[in-house]
C-alpha cells in the first residue's frame, strides 16, 4: 500500500479518450447524414432508408429534413397496412425519444403527423395517447409541449362524442388543473390550461365561479407574491368577458375590485416589514387595479397615485425603467 | 432453539441465488463455499469487527486493492450495528448483562406470553440494535450507489414523521412543501405566508444573505431565531425544530438547528415522496452485510467467530483463537466492543480521558400493524417527543422508529417501535422516560385497538464516543476523536467509536473516512470499479431533461418529480456544521482554526459533498 500519494486521476486521460471516441460519433454521424442526403436526392424511398432515418434521428431529433424525408419515405409505401404498421410502430419509436427530448418540437410534430394519418385510416388510439400524455405530465408538470399536446388530444376525442361525454371530459380536465395547481401553483401551463377549461365547464354561476377563484389566488399571493403566474391569472379573471358579464351591476365589479386592491395593499404592506421595500409585483397589481377602477369612474388620465406607484417602480425595477417612463408619458398601462 | 439460529442472509434471500451455504459462514460473497482455513500469510489491514464502519472501511480497502482480514467475534455480521433475531438478542442481553460487550448495560429482555402463544418464530424478527434512517441527500446514500452496494439492498420510503404534542400524535408534518402549505387549511394565509418565508429562506437565499440574517442568532436557540425572524408559532416551531429537524435537545442553537432543517428539505423529491427511507430486511446491520458483500467480492477475506487472541506489535504477528496466524503490513483497526483482552488496557488508556455520551433505547414488538403511525403499503415512520411533551418532564427529545412487516423485519400483523434518547450526562433516569413514553404511545394506540398487546421488550443502555451533535466527527481533533486519538506512528492499533445515537446515518461516512485517511495518508476515497458497461447510461442521463425547480427557476441537480418547494443544489449533512463554521468564523473564534484546515482541502474531486455545502 502506499502512502501519502494522492490518488491520480485520470480525467486528461479520459478527457482525451472521450475526445477520441467522439471523432468517430462525429464522422460516422456525417457520413449518415451525406448518405441520406444523397439517397433524397436519388429520390430513392425505401424500408432501408427508413431504418437509416431512425439511426440518424436517434442521434439529433432536431433534424427537421430528416423528419420530412422519413415521412416521404413513409407516404411513398404503397401498401396500406404496412404504412398502418410504420405509423404506429413510429409511435412507439417517438415515445422513446420523448423520454430522452421532451422539449423538442419535432418529435411532438411528427407524432401529430402520425397520428392525423392514423385518423385518415380510422385507426387512431387517442385513449393510448391520453394516458400517455398524463403519464407525461406527471414526470414534468410544467413542460407546455405536453400541456399543448393534451389539449390537442382532448380536441380530438371530444370530435366523436356526445355532449353529455364532453361535460364530463370537460370537468375532469378542469380538476386536473386544480390538482396540478396544488401541486405547484408557480405553473403557467397549468394556469392558461385552467383558462382554457373553465369556461368550458358548466357553472352553475359563474360570479361564484370567479369568487371560488380569486380566493384560491389569495393564498397564492400570501404565499409567494414575486410569482408572476398567480398574478397573470388575477388579471385574466378581473377582465374577461366571461366573468365580467356574469357581474350583475357596476357596484358589484367595483367591490371586487376594491377587494382585490385591500389584499394586494396588505401583502404589500407585509412586504415592506419583512424586507423594507415595496414588492414589485404587488406594486404593479396595485396600478392595475387603480386603472381599472378608474376606468369604471371613467377616468382616463392616471391619477397622482398611479402616477407615484410608477415612479417607484422605476427605481425598484431599473431594468425596465423605460418601460415605466414610457408608461407615464402615454399614460397608459402596457403589458 | 437452535443455538446457530439467524435470519436470512442477503445471499440466501437473493431469488436469483439456487445454492444456500448451510454452514457459517453465511456470507460467501461469491456464490461458492469458502475454505475454512485462511490460506494467506500476510494483510494489509486487519479488521475486527463487522460493525457499519468497518465494514464500508473494508470494503474501500479492498477494492483499491488492499489485501484486507476481517473477522468477528460473533457468528453473524454486523457487531454493535447488526439486526438480531428475537433468540439472539436474548443471548445478547445475556452477554451484555455479563459485561462480555463492552459499552452496553443494563439490558433487559422481556418475552410475553402473548408473544409465545401467538405462534411467532423467532427468526421472522429482525431487531436492529442501532436502528437508523437514511435522507436522500446524503453522503453515504451517494457511495452506496458509487460502490453499487445499493444493488444487494431495497430501500423503502419512510411514511411520515409525526410530533407528540399537547397529550397526541395525530398531527403529521404538514408544512414543509409549498403543496402542503397551499392546500391546508388549518392553516392561516398568515402562518402560510411566513413558512414559505423560512422555506425559500432555507434553500434558495443567498449565501450574503443568509449569514447576515442569522448573524445574531448563530449560538441563540433556534426558537428564539424562528419566533423573531419569522414569525413563526409554537406548533409550526416545534415542528420544524424536532420532527423535521431531529433535534436532541432544547435549547440547539440556530446554526446546528438550520442544518438539521436543512438536511430534511433538501432531501425532498430525490427518491420517492418523502426525504428519508429505510432499508429493507433491517437498518445497518443490513449495510454492514452489503458492504462486507462488496468487500468480499473485491477479494476481503472473511472470518467470523473469531477472536484476536495475541497480537505482536514488533513483528506484526497476529494470532487467532483458532490456532491460526498472520502478519499484518500496515494497521489493525479494533471496533470497541470487540477489544480483546489483552488490549484492554491500552484501550482504556486512549479512552480515559474521551467525553462519553449516552444512548437508552428501549426496543417493543407489539401484535399490530400501527396503521395510526404507518400509511397504507408503507413500512415506517418516525415519531418524536420533544422535550417536556411528557408529564414526566423529559428534558430530552424521544424519537421512536415505528417499523411494521412491510419492512421484513416482523411477522404479519406486528410492528417494531424503536424508542432512543441521547444525554451526554449518565443519567439513570432515561429509561424510566422511555418506558414513559411507551406507556403513553400504547395506551393511545390501545383505545383504537383493544387487543393490544406486547409481545416482546428489549431495554439497554450504550455509550459512545461520538458526540450526539457529531462534532468531533466533522471536526475531529487528537484530542476529541477516538480513531484520531489512537493512531500513531509507533503503534499499528486503530480504534473505533461505539455507534452514535444520531437516528439518521449521518456521520458515518465521515467517520469511515476519518479512518480511512488515518491508514492511508489520504482523505480522497476513489474506488477502483470496473464502471465500463456504465459509460452507455450515463451519456443518456445527461442528456435526459431536467425539470426546472418550482421556486429557484434553476434546473434541479436530480432529475425528478417537481412540485414540492425543493432546493435541489448542495447535498447537505450534518457535515455542514464544518463548513458553517467556517462562515460564521467571526463568531467562532475558537473553532476558527481547525476550521481553516478545511480550506485548503478544496479538491473538487471530494466524492462526498461533506465539504461543499453552500448555507
Amino acid at each position: 500500500m502506499q502512502h501519502g500519494i494522492k490518488r491520480q486521476h485520470l480525467s486528461e486521460e479520459a478527457k482525451k479518450s472521450k475526445l477520441e471516441k467522439d471523432q468517430i460519433k462525429i464522422k460516422n454521424y456525417k457520413s449518415l447524414v451525406d448518405q441520406l442526403f444523397q439517397f433524397r436526392d436519388d429520390n430513392l424511398y425505401n424500408e432501408d432508408i427508413f431504418k437509416l432515418t431512425t439511426k440518424c434521428l436517434l442521434i439529433n431529433p432536431e433534424f427537421y429534413t430528416m423528419w420530412n424525408y422519413r415521412r416521404e419515405i413513409l407516404l411513398n409505401l404503397n401498401n396500406t397496412e404496412i404504412f398502418i404498421n410504420y405509423l404506429k410502430e413510429d409511435l412507439i419509436f417517438l415515445l422513446g425519444l420523448l423520454k430522452k427530448f421532451p422539449k423538442c418540437y419535432w418529435i411532438w410534430n411528427h407524432r401529430k403527423w402520425c397520428l392525423m394519418e392514423l385518423v385518415d385510416l380510422n385507426k387512431a388510439d387517442w385513449d393510448f395517447e391520453f394516458n400517455t400524455i398524463s403519464k407525461l405530465l406527471e414526470l414534468d408538470e410544467r413542460n407546455f409541449h405536453c400541456w399543448q399536446y393534451r389539449r390537442y388530444i382532448i380536441a380530438n376525442m371530444k370530435k366523436d362524442l356526445d355532449s353529455t361525454v364532453i361535460e364530463e371530459i370537460d370537468r375532469r380536465e378542469f380538476d386536473y388543473t386544480t390538482t396540478k395547481i396544488q401541486n405547484n401553483f408557480s405553473n403557467f401551463s397549468a394556469w392558461h390550461q385552467r383558462a382554457c377549461s373553465i369556461k368550458l365547464v358548466k357553472h352553475e354561476n359563474s360570479y361564484d365561479c370567479l369568487k371560488d377563484e380569486l380566493d384560491l389566488i389569495k393564498t397564492g399571493i400570501f404565499m409567494s407574491p414575486e410569482d408572476t403566474s398567480i398574478w397573470l391569472y388575477v388579471k385574466y379573471l378581473l377582465t374577461d368577458t366571461f366573468f365580467i358579464d356574469s357581474i350583475k351591476s357596476k357596484n358589484d365589479y367595483m367591490d371586487i375590485l376594491q377587494d382585490q386592491l385591500k389584499v394586494v395593499e396588505e401583502v404589500n404592506e407585509l412586504e415592506n416589514e419583512d424586507t423594507g421595500k415595496d414588492n414589485v409585483e404587488c406594486l404593479k397589481m396595485i396600478i392595475f387595479l387603480k386603472d381599472l377602477i378608474m376606468k369604471q369612474e371613467g377616468n382616463d388620465k392616471f391619477d397622482k397615485d398611479i402616477q407615484n406607484i410608477i415612479h417607484k417602480l422605476v427605481d425598484l425595477d431599473p431594468l425596465r425603467k423605460g418601460r415605466y417612463k414610457d408608461m407615464l408619458q402615454n399614460q397608459v398601462l402596457t403589458e | 432453539m437452535n443455538r446457530t439460529e439467524r435470519r436470512k442472509s442477503m445471499a440466501e434471500r437473493r431469488p436469483s441465488t439456487t445454492y444456500t451455504p448451510n454452514v457459517i459462514p453465511q456470507l460467501a460473497g461469491l456464490e461458492k463455499p469458502q475454505n475454512q482455513y485462511l490460506e494467506i500469510d500476510n494483510c494489509d489491514v486487519l479488521i475486527l469487527g463487522t460493525g457499519l464502519q468497518e465494514s464500508i472501511l473494508a470494503s474501500i480497502l479492498a477494492w483499491q486493492g488492499s489485501q484486507v482480514l476481517h473477522i468477528d467475534k460473533n457468528n453473524y455480521y454486523g457487531d454493535s450495528s447488526c439486526t438480531l433475531t428475537i433468540e439472539q438478542s436474548k443471548k445478547w442481553s445475556n452477554e451484555v448483562n455479563q459485561g462480555k460487550i463492552p459499552h452496553f448495560q443494563e439490558a433487559k429482555f422481556e418475552v410475553f406470553p402473548g408473544g409465545n402463544n401467538q405462534g411467532f418464530n423467532s427468526k421472522d424478527f429482525g431487531i436492529d440494535l442501532t436502528p437508523k434512517i437514511m435522507f436522500c441527500q446524503s453522503d453515504l446514500l451517494t457511495f452506496l450507489i458509487k460502490s453499487r452496494v445499493y444493488r444487494y439492498l431495497e430501500f423503502q420510503s419512510l411514511s411520515n414523521f409525526h410530533v407528540f404534542e399537547n397529550d397526541d400524535f395525530l398531527q403529521k408534518i404538514n408544512s414543509t412543501t409549498k403543496q402542503d402549505i397551499f392546500i391546508d387549511k388549518s392553516l392561516s394565509l398568515m402562518t402560510k405566508r411566513n413558512l414559505m418565508k423560512f422555506l425559500k429562506f432555507v434553500l434558495i437565499e443567498s449565501n450574503e444573505t443568509y449569514k447576515e440574517k442569522i448573524k445574531n442568532w448563530i449560538n441563540k436557540p433556534i426558537q428564539e431565531f424562528l419566533k423573531n425572524e419569522f414569525k413563526l408559532e409554537d406548533p409550526q416551531i416545534n415542528e420544524l425544530v424536532y420532527a423535521i429537524g431531529l433535534s436532541t435537545k432544547q435549547d440547539l442553537n440556530t446554526k446546528e438547528a438550520l442544518i438539521r432543517i436543512k438536511r430534511f428539505l433538501s432531501s425532498f423529491d430525490i427518491y420517492g415522496k418523502f426525504p428519508c427511507m429505510v432499508s429493507k430486511y433491517g437498518g445497518p446491520g443490513e449495510l454492514s452485510q452489503g458492504f462486507c458483500r462488496s468487500s468480499a467480492v473485491a477479494g476481503g477475506i472473511y472470518k467470523l467467530n473469531t477472536k484476536l487472541a495475541d497480537f505482536d506489535p514488533e513483528l506484526k504477528i497476529g494470532h487467532f483463537d483458532d490456532g491460526s496466524h498472520i502478519k499484518i503490513n500496515e494497521k489493525v483497526i479494533i471496533s470497541s466492543s470487540q477489544i480483546p483482552h489483552f488490549l484492554q488496557s491500552t484501550y482504556n488508556q486512549i479512552t480515559h480521558n474521551l467525553k462519553k455520551n449516552y444512548i437508552s433505547r428501549l426496543t417493543v414488538i407489539v401484535n399490530s400493524s400501527s396503521n395510526k403511525f404507518i400509511q397504507n403499503n408503507e413500512s415506517s415512520a418516525v415519531l418524536v417527543f420533544p422535550p417536556f411533551s411528557l408529564e414526566i418532564n423529559n428534558t430530552t427529545t424521544i424519537q421512536c422508529l415505528i417499523q411494521n412487516h412491510q419492512s421484513e423485519i416482523c411477522s404479519k400483523g406486528t410492528s417494531i417501535w424503536y424508542f432512543s434518547t441521547t444525554t451526554n450526562k449518565d443519567v439513570k433516569i432515561n429509561q424510566k422516560i422511555l418506558q414513559f413514553a411507551f406507556e403513553k404511545m400504547f395506551n393511545k394506540v390501545k383505545i383504537d385497538e383493544p387487543n393490544l398487546e406486547i409481545i416482546y421488550k428489549l431495554q439497554y443502555n450504550q455509550e459512545t464516543y461520538i458526540a450526539n451533535n457529531l462534532l468531533n466527527v466533522f471536526k475531529p481533533t487528537i484530542e476529541n476523536n477516538i480513531i484520531l486519538k489512537s493512531n500513531n506512528e509507533t503503534s499499528p492499533l486503530i480504534f473505533t467509536s461505539p455507534p452514535s445515537g444520531e437516528i439518521s446515518y449521518d456521520g458515518i461516512m465521515t467517520d469511515v473516512i476519518n479512518c480511512y485517511s488515518q491508514i492511508t495518508g489520504d482523505d480522497n476515497i476513489d474506488l477502483d470499479l470496473d464502471s465500463s458497461d456504465e459509460e452507455d447510461n450515463k451519456e443518456n442521463e445527461i442528456q435526459q431533461y431536467q425539470p426546472i425547480d418550482a421556486v429557484t427557476g434553476m434546473p434541479r441537480k436530480k432529475s425528478s418529480v417537481s412540485g414540492g418547494i425543493v432546493g435541489g443544489g448542495s447535498s447537505t449533512n450534518l457535515g455542514a456544521l464544518n463548513e458553517h463554521a467556517i462562515e460564521s468564523s467571526d463568531e467562532d473564534e475558537d473553532e476558527d482554526e481547525e476550521m481553516n484546515v478545511n480550506d485548503d482541502d478544496d479538491d473538487q474531486h471530494q466524492p462526498f459533498g461533506v465539504h461543499d455545502m453552500e448555507l
